[in-house]
């Protein structure tokens, strides 16, 4: 009896094992074309690669502002999902997955969920193109975006799906895909942010567009680790043009000591120090050209 | 007989990384609900660090990330329940401690805290476990719903 049971265990365990080194073969015949595979990063360290990565703001954030300002959604801020399966290259899956995952943020927060599902298949099939696509729950997403009652897991799937496939591009030492997502998250929730600007005047938009100073610097530097390749340097060239007028805007600083204190059993702790952004209105406007002309370009890339 | 057992046993050891990592992936999700209801979930930090030897610094978990002005942020920390160590958050602007979800007056260590961020910047998180603990834990950042 004890004999027949270890027989079994055998067999079982055989099979789950078979089924583990079976995934992982397949994840190590990947080959990623384009010839950008060859370029490692040669400024700047993975470690600090990953770091810089971190440190760019999730859309989100401007997502959430927009909508709290009372900002009324429209559809045209968004980019068309629908031409997918013209992308070929590795570059444009990569960049053109940031462009929907911010765009996918967008329509969570405003809860335009049966729109979501459009995003998110074409999320789905761009991730694929890019060996991520396993990080893509694709019947949850659906479910939750079909039903519209849970928008919070709805939220938090797309944003975990997105930390979970720039870990893995990392981590696969893909860093250079995981930049191209960053960017095209960061280009198109500045063509948000902006075109918000263009249609109205909320000063608070205003500030968070010219403190994008700060956040550009470190998406010029992650890319400029991949400068050799032909595709990033005119994209580099493209992000150059909007980071000189970004450079005419000035940030100053308040000081203050910060404060704890524990309010309603929730702690909290008080900045007392301050940013204050100086951009005068012609800045602003050349700013919101500059965006436009790139978020246009890139796709032509 | 002896070797299949020792066939079994040592493929049994190569299947404990598979659970742990499903193990950890509850705890993120349990400890992105507990944020609370008026949060949106940002990111995730898993937080493995030893045991402090003796007259050595606390091992810690370091994060740097860009934080908004005018959103108000939640950093939750949440113990794995095998965790010996108990988790504690530290806040920094650059190498400036804004404040810490531990207070060593009253000993007393919050599982959370809010930030009301004022200046958009590169903030550094710190994440160890109190008194060099071993541990495990998640920690989670939030944004709170205006």
């Amino acid at each position: 009896m004890i004999r027949q049971v270890f027989v079994w265990l055998f067999f079982l365990i055989f099979f789950v094992s078979c089924k583990n080194i079976g995934d992982n073969t397949r994840e190590d015949e990947f080959v990623v074309p384009d010839s950008i595979a060859a370029l490692s990063p040669i400024e700047i360290t993975e470690d600090a690669m990953e770091d810089v990565i971190q440190n760019i703001a999730s859309p989100v954030e401007i997502a959430a502002m927009v909508n709290s300002l009372g900002v009324p959604f429209s559809q045209k801020y968004l980019s068309p999902s629908a031409s997918v399966s013209n992308i070929s290259t590795n570059f444009n899956k990569a960049y053109k997955l940031g462009v929907y995952g911010a765009d996918l943020g967008y329509l969570n927060i405003y809860q335009k969920t049966s729109s979501a599902i459009d995003y998110i298949t074409a999320i789905k099939q761009l991730a694929e193109g890019i060996n991520v696509g396993q990080y893509i729950d694709f019947d949850t997403l659906k479910r939750l975006a079909s039903t519209g009652h849970n928008i919070d897991s709805l939220m938090y799937l797309s944003v975990r799906s997105f930390n979970k496939m720039d870990k893995h591009l990392r981590e696969t030492k893909r860093s250079h895909l995981s930049a191209l997502i960053i960017t095209g998250l960061w280009v198109e929730g500045m063509y948000l942010a902006t075109q918000v600007a263009k249609d109205n005047n909320y000063p608070e938009i205003n500030e968070r567009i010219g403190e994008q100073k700060i956040i550009l610097n470190d998406l010029l530097l992650i890319l400029n680790t991949y400068k050799k390749d032909k595709k990033f340097a005119k994209l580099i060239e493209n992000i150059e043009t909007v980071k000189k007028e970004f450079d005419k805007v000035e940030i100053t600083y308040e000081q203050g000591e910060p404060e704890m204190i524990e309010k309603d059993g929730m702690l909290v702790i008080i900045q007392n120090e301050t940013s204050i952004v100086y951009m005068t209105e012609i800045q602003l406007y050349n700013i919101i050209n500059k965006i436009e002309e790139l978020r246009n370009t890139i796709t032509e890339i | 007989m002896k070797i299949l057992f020792l066939f079994f046993l040592l493929t049994l050891l190569t299947i404990p990384g598979k659970i742990l990592a499903q193990s950890e992936q509850e705890l993120v999700d349990n400890c992105v609900f507990s944020t609370g209801e008026n949060t949106t979930y940002l990111k995730d930090y898993i937080i493995k660090l030893p045991k402090v030897n003796s007259n050595k610094d606390a091992p810690v978990y370091k994060a740097t990330v860009v934080l908004v002005k005018n959103t108000r942020y939640r950093f939750t920390i949440c113990n794995s329940a095998n965790s010996e160590g108990k988790g504690i958050i530290q806040l920094y602007d650059h190498n400036r401690l804004l404040g810490s979800s531990y207070n060593p007056k009253t000993e007393k260590i919050y599982t959370s805290f809010d930030f009301p961020c004022k200046k958009t910047g590169k903030y550094n998180i710190r994440y160890s476990f109190k008194d060099g603990e071993k541990g495990l834990a998640v920690g989670i950042i939030s944004l709170v719903k205006k």
